[in-house]
C-alpha cells in the first residue's frame, strides 16, 4: 500500500538495493565462497557449513543466493546458486580452486543514474536471463545489489492495488498529469505483467483458470487454450495440495510459499512456490491472484548441496574448521576418525593434541606460512587419541567470513600411513641398494635415453669414477663425447647403441683407454624400458680385468714366444740333418776313400789313425741323428687317434724280433687298452723300453719282460717289468736326461738317448714316466696316458 | 750283372750338385762302374733349368738327360722348386729325378714325392756306402728298367 500513490517507472531502486552484498576477495577458494553464501553471518558465529542438516532449511531465510567477486570495489564476477550446483557436479576440488577460476564473468551491471528505476532493473533481468544484478556508480564501483525476488517483491503489492481498484477510482484520485503518468504506468505493468519472469494466474471461486500470463505458460509448456478454462485442480500434482490451498484461500487466508508440485505438459513435474490471496469485492470471493514461481532447480540445488554436504561429511579425506586460536570448530567423520575421537569430543581441542610432539614444530612453522600465503601443505606424524602414531599429510586453507576477515583455517587430512610405510621400506631399499652402488668394487654407469635417441650419462657410481677417473659431477647430463671427447666418446657410443639395437643386455670385453689410463673391463650393458615398452635408459656394469687381460696377453706374448721357438728348434732340426752332417760326411767319405786308395801305401798306425777318425765322425752323426730324433718328438706332424696299445706291442714285438731269439727273452703283456695318441710314437715308447729291457739283461738269465696296465682315476698306468740288472736308486731320474748314461759303451754300446726320447713322448701325452729298480733284481718302468680322448 | 746290349750309347746324367767335395764322390764312384756314363755336373737350381731349356750359351749343346741326381739344399733355386719346375714341363716331366741329399727330414722326403720324385736317397756316409749307393742306382735305372724313349 506504500507505492500504490506511486508511478510504477518511478519506483526506486532504492527500495530493493542491498547495500552490503554479499562480496569476496577473487583469491579466496571456491569453497570459502560457498560457505559464506550459505553462512553469510559465519563470521563470529558457528558456521554449519559444512555439515548441519538444518542447511537447506536456512537457505530461503539465512542465506545468499550469490556471491560477488569484488576486485578494487569492482565487481568482475558472481557466483549463483546454479552455479554452486554446476560446480558441486562437476567434482572440482572446490577448497583447491580459487573463486575467481570458477566464477560466472563477464557480469552483468546496472549503473545508476537518476532516470533508471526498478523497471529498467527489471527489464535487464529479463533481457539476460539473470537474477542478480549488482548497482554500480559512474566509476563501475559497486553500490549494491539488486536481485530479481526483492524487485518481484516490490512490485507485488502494487499488482494486488491495481487488480482490486478500477483505473477510474485511481484517476478520481490523483491529478490530470499523475493520470496521463499512470496510463503510461498501466500500460508498462500490463505489458510487465504479461510478459513477466514470473508465472501469475487468477482462478475463480470454482477453480477455473480464467486468465494466465506468458510466463505460466511457458513454465508448464501448455498453450493458452490448454490452460486457461480449466481447472486449476487438473494440473496439480498432488491433490491435497491444491485443495489446502484453495481452501486456506476460501477463507480469506494468504498463501506463500507454499511449495506445489504442478505437472507439464511433457508430463514432467515442477516444483513451485505459489503466492496467492483472494480477491473479494463487496464481501464476495471473486479470484485468487496466484504467483507461480518455478523453484525446480532451486530445489536441485538445494538437494545437491544436501549432497554435497553429506559427501563432506563422508569423504575419506578428513576436513575440520579451525578458529583463530587453533582450536577445532567442526570436523567431518572422516577427520575424528582418522586421530580416533569422535567429532563432538573434538570441538574446542586444540590442534596441538592430534600432532607428534616432535613434528609440532614443522607444523607450527606450515601453520606460520598459511597465515601469510593463504594455503600450505604440510606432511607430519599424528598423534590418535590412543596414543599412536600415523602419517598424515595436511592441506591448510584460511577461512574467510563475507567480510574477508580471516576466521581461522579449514584443515583437509589424508591419513598416509600406508603410503608412508610403502615410502620407508622403499627408502630402506633404495639404501640398500645405494650401499651397493655405492661400495661396490664393480663400476656401475647408467645411461639415460632420450626419445630421441639421445644419449646422456645419467650417474656413475664411485667405482665407475674411479674407474673413469672422473666424477659423478663431471659427467652428469653429458653425451659420452662431452664426456670423453670425440673419439673415445663415438667408441662408448657405438657400443651403448649396439645395446639398444639389439634391444637386450649385451655383454662384451672392451679396453678403455682415458687419457690417464687404460684398463680393460668386462662390461655388460642392460637397456631397461618403461610402461610404453621403449628403452628409456641403459644401465652399465664393468669390471676391471685388466690384471686378467695382462696375464692373457702376457700368455699370448709366450705361446708366441714359445711357437718362435719351436719353429727355430725346427729350423735347428733341419740344419742338424743336413748342413750338420754335410761336413761330416765329408770327413768319412774322404777318409774311407783315402783308406781305400791308399791302403798300405802308409804304415799301420797311419790304417789305425784313420780307423778311429773313422768312428769318431760315425758316432757323431749317430749323436746328430739320435739328438734329431729327439728334437721331434716335439714336433711330430701326425695326427693323433685311437690307437690300440696291443698293436702297437705286437708290432715292437715284431720289429724286435731278432734281439728277442738271440736273448731268448720271454715277453708276457695283459689285455692292452686304445689310447688316443701319436702311433708312430707310441711305437717307439714301446720300442725302446722293451728293447731297454731286453739290453740290460743279467748275463746268465734270460730276459723276461711283462708289460701290464691298470686303470686309475682318469688314467692307463702301463709297466714294463723285466728281470735284467737293475740299476742303483740315485740313477733314477738320470737315467731320463738325454745323453745320460750308466754303463761304458763297450758294455752296452747306445747315445743314451732313448728314454730321454720316452719321457718326452709320454710327457707329450699327458702322462708321466718313472722307474723303480734294484741292481740286480731288475727295473719296472711305469707311464700313464689319459683314458678320456683328446688332443693336447 | 750288365747286359751290354741294353745299352747302345752314352747314358746322360745330369748332377744337380753345389758341394764340390759330393761331385767328386759321385764323379769317383761312377769311375768304378763298367757303363759309359756321361755326366754333366751344375752347381744351383737355377743353372740346372737354363740347362735343361738349353739356355744360355753355356748350355746351347746340353743334352737332354736320361736321369737327374738332384740335391735339395741348393743355391738360387731349391732342389724342391726344381723338381716341381721340372715336374711341371711337358717335356721335362718324364725325365726321372732322384733326390741325392744329406738330408733325413720327413717334410723333405715327403715334400719330394709329392712332386713325383722318383726316388730319395740320402747320402751315406762313408765312401763306400756311396760307391754302394752310386751302383744300385746304376743298376735299377740303367739296366733294370726301361727308360722313356728320347
Amino acid at each position: 500500500m506504500l507505492f500504490m500513490n506511486q508511478p510504477i517507472d518511478r519506483l526506486s531502486l532504492e527500495q530493493v538495493i542491498d547495500r552490503t552484498p554479499l562480496t569476496i576477495k577473487p583469491d579466496a577458494t571456491a569453497l570459502s565462497a560457498i560457505t559464506f553464501m550459505y553462512q553469510p553471518n559465519s563470521s563470529h558465529d558457528v558456521p554449519t557449513v559444512i555439515e548441519s542438516p538444518a542447511i537447506s532449511e536456512q537457505l530461503s531465510r539465512n542465506s545468499y543466493s550469490y556471491i560477488l567477486v569484488l576486485e578494487k570495489s569492482k565487481p568482475i564476477g558472481i557466483l549463483t546458486e546454479h552455479d554452486v550446483v554446476r560446480l558441486t557436479i562437476s567434482g572440482i576440488n572446490l577448497a583447491d580452486v580459487n573463486i575467481s577460476e570458477v566464477m560466472i564473468q563477464p557480469i552483468i551491471t546496472l549503473s545508476q543514474t537518476n532516470d533508471q528505476g526498478a523497471l529498467t532493473a527489471l527489464s535487464l533481468l529479463r533481457q539476460h536471463h539473470i537474477g542478480h544484478l549488482p548497482i554500480v556508480d559512474e566509476q563501475g564501483l559497486l553500490l549494491g545489489m539488486v536481485t530479481e525476488r526483492d524487485l518481484l517483491q516490490l512490485f507485488d503489492p502494487l499488482l494486488a492495488t491495481i487488480s482490486s481498484q478500477s483505473a477510474e477510482q485511481q484517476i478520481t484520485a490523483i491529478d490530470h498529469q499523475q493520470h496521463e503518468l499512470l496510463r503510461q504506468s498501466q500500460q508498462d505493468l500490463t505489458d510487465f505483467v504479461e510478459n513477466a519472469i514470473i508465472g501469475l494466474h487468477w482462478v475463480a471461486a470454482d477453480g477455473t483458470i480464467i486468465w494466465a500470463n506468458q510466463a505460466e505458460l511457458d513454465l508448464l509448456g501448455y498453450t493458452r487454450e490448454e490452460y486457461i478454462g480449466h481447472s486449476i485442480t487438473e494440473f496439480h500434482a498432488d491433490q491435497d495440495t491444491i485443495t489446502d490451498i484453495l481452501q486456506r484461500l476460501l477463507s480469506g487466508q494468504v498463501v506463500q510459499n507454499y511449495e506445489a508440485d504442478l505437472r507439464c505438459k511433457d508430463g514432467s513435474i515442477r516444483r513451485v512456490l505459489i503466492d496467492s490471496n483472494s480477491s473479494w469485492r463487496d464481501g464476495e470471493f471473486v479470484r485468487t491472484r496466484c504467483f507461480t514461481r518455478d523453484i525446480t532447480d532451486q530445489k536441485r540445488a538445494e538437494e545437491d548441496l544436501e549432497r554435497f554436504n553429506q559427501a563432506l561429511s563422508h569423504a575419506m579425506e578428513g576436513i575440520a574448521l579451525l578458529d583463530q586460536q587453533g582450536k577445532y570448530v567442526q570436523i567431518n567423520h572422516a577427520y575424528a576418525n582418522i586421530v580416533g575421537y569422535t567429532t563432538e569430543s573434538m570441538e574446542g581441542m586444540d590442534w596441538q593434541l592430534t600432532v607428534h610432539p616432535e613434528d609440532l614444530p614443522q607444523v607450527q612453522l606450515a601453520y606460520e606460512h598459511m597465515l601469510e600465503h593463504g594455503k600450505v601443505e604440510v606432511s607430519a606424524r599424528g598423534l590418535r587419541r590412543d596414543g599412536s602414531i600415523f602419517y598424515k599429510q595436511l592441506v591448510m586453507v584460511t577461512a574467510y567470513d563475507n567480510k574477508q576477515q580471516s576466521i581461522g583455517h579449514y584443515c583437509f587430512m589424508k591419513d598416509i600411513t600406508d603410503h608412508k610405510q610403502v615410502e620407508i621400506q622403499l627408502r630402506q631399499q633404495e639404501e640398500f641398494l645405494k650401499s651397493i652402488y655405492d661400495g661396490t668394487e664393480q663400476a656401475i654407469f647408467v645411461v639415460d635415453v632420450n626419445p630421441d635417441k639421445e644419449l646422456r650419462y645419467a650417474s656413475f657410481n664411485p667405482a665407475s669414477e674411479k674407474y673413469a677417473g672422473v666424477t659423478n659431477a663431471q659427467i652428469q647430463g653429458k653425451t659420452p663425447e662431452e664426456a670423453f671427447g670425440e673419439v673415445f666418446g663415438f667408441t662408448l657410443r657405438q657400443n651403448y647403441e649396439r645395446s639398444l639395437q639389439a634391444s637386450t643386455s649385451i655383454t662384451y670385453e672392451e679396453q678403455l683407454d682415458f687419457s690417464t689410463h687404460i684398463i680393460w673391463t668386462l662390461t655388460t650393458l642392460v637397456p631397461l624400458r618403461n610402461e610404453q615398452n621403449q628403452i628409456y635408459r641403459i644401465i652399465g656394469t664393468a669390471t676391471d680385468i685388466t690384471d686378467r687381460k695382462q696375464a692373457e696377453l702376457e700368455l699370448q706374448s709366450q705361446k708366441q714366444d714359445l711357437a718362435r721357438s719351436n719353429a727355430e728348434l725346427q729350423q735347428f732340426a733341419y740344419v742338424a740333418s743336413h748342413d750338420l752332417q754335410e761336413p761330416l760326411r765329408m770327413i768319412t767319405s774322404y777318409l774311407e776313400l783315402l783308406e781305400r786308395r791308399y791302403k798300405g801305401q802308409l804304415d799301420e798306425r797311419a790304417d789305425k789313425f784313420i780307423a778311429y777318425a773313422v768312428d769318431g765322425a760315425t758316432r757323431m752323426q749317430t749323436l746328430i741323428n739320435d739328438l734329431l730324433s729327439y728334437s721331434r718328438v716335439g714336433t711330430s706332424t701326425q695326427d693323433w687317434k685311437s690307437v690300440d696299445c696291443e698293436k702297437i706291442v705286437q708290432n715292437v714285438l715284431i720289429n724286435l724280433h731278432l734281439s728277442i731269439v738271440q736273448s731268448h727273452a720271454v715277453i708276457t703283456y695283459d689285455a692292452l687298452p686304445k689310447v688316443n695318441a701319436d702311433p708312430s710314437q707310441l711305437t717307439q715308447l714301446f720300442q725302446n723300453l722293451i728293447s731297454n729291457a731286453i739290453k740290460f739283461r743279467r748275463e746268465k738269465a734270460a730276459p723276461q719282460i711283462h708289460i701290464g696296465v691298470e686303470g686309475t682315476d682318469g688314467h692307463w698306468l702301463f709297466s714294463v717289468q723285466d728281470n735284467g740288472i737293475g740299476m742303483e736308486v740315485q740313477y733314477l731320474e738320470r737315467i731320463f736326461i738325454i745323453f745320460q748314461r750308466l754303463h761304458s759303451k763297450i758294455e752296452y754300446p747306445g747315445t743314451g738317448i732313448g728314454l730321454a726320447v720316452c719321457k718326452k713322448i709320454v710327457e707329450r701325452h699327458g702322462g708321466d714316466l718313472r722307474v723303480e729298480s734294484q741292481p740286480d733284481h731288475g727295473s719296472t718302468f711305469y707311464f700313464t696316458m689319459p683314458q678320456t680322448t683328446g688332443n693336447l | 750283372m750288365i747286359n751290354s746290349s741294353t745299352i747302345s750309347r752314352d747314358m746322360e746324367v745330369l748332377l744337380v750338385e753345389d758341394n764340390l767335395g759330393d761331385v767328386e764322390l759321385t764323379k769317383l764312384a761312377l769311375e768304378e762302374s763298367q757303363l759309359s756314363i756321361n755326366l754333366s755336373v751344375v752347381g744351383d737350381g737355377a743353372a740346372a733349368m737354363d740347362f735343361l731349356h738349353h739356355q744360355k750359351n753355356k748350355y746351347a749343346n746340353a743334352l737332354y738327360p736320361d736321369l737327374i741326381l738332384l740335391d735339395l739344399n741348393l743355391p738360387k733355386k731349391s732342389g724342391h722348386e726344381v723338381l716341381a719346375a721340372i715336374k711341371t714341363d711337358e717335356f721335362l716331366r718324364r725325365i726321372p729325378v732322384i733326390i741325392l741329399t744329406t738330408s733325413q727330414a720327413e717334410e723333405d722326403i715327403l715334400k719330394a714325392y709329392n712332386l713325383y720324385a722318383s726316388g730319395y736317397i740320402s747320402k751315406p756316409a762313408g765312401f763306400d756306402q756311396f760307391v754302394k749307393v752310386v751302383q744300385s742306382i746304376e743298376d735299377f735305372w740303367f739296366t733294370t728298367v726301361k727308360l722313356p724313349p728320347v
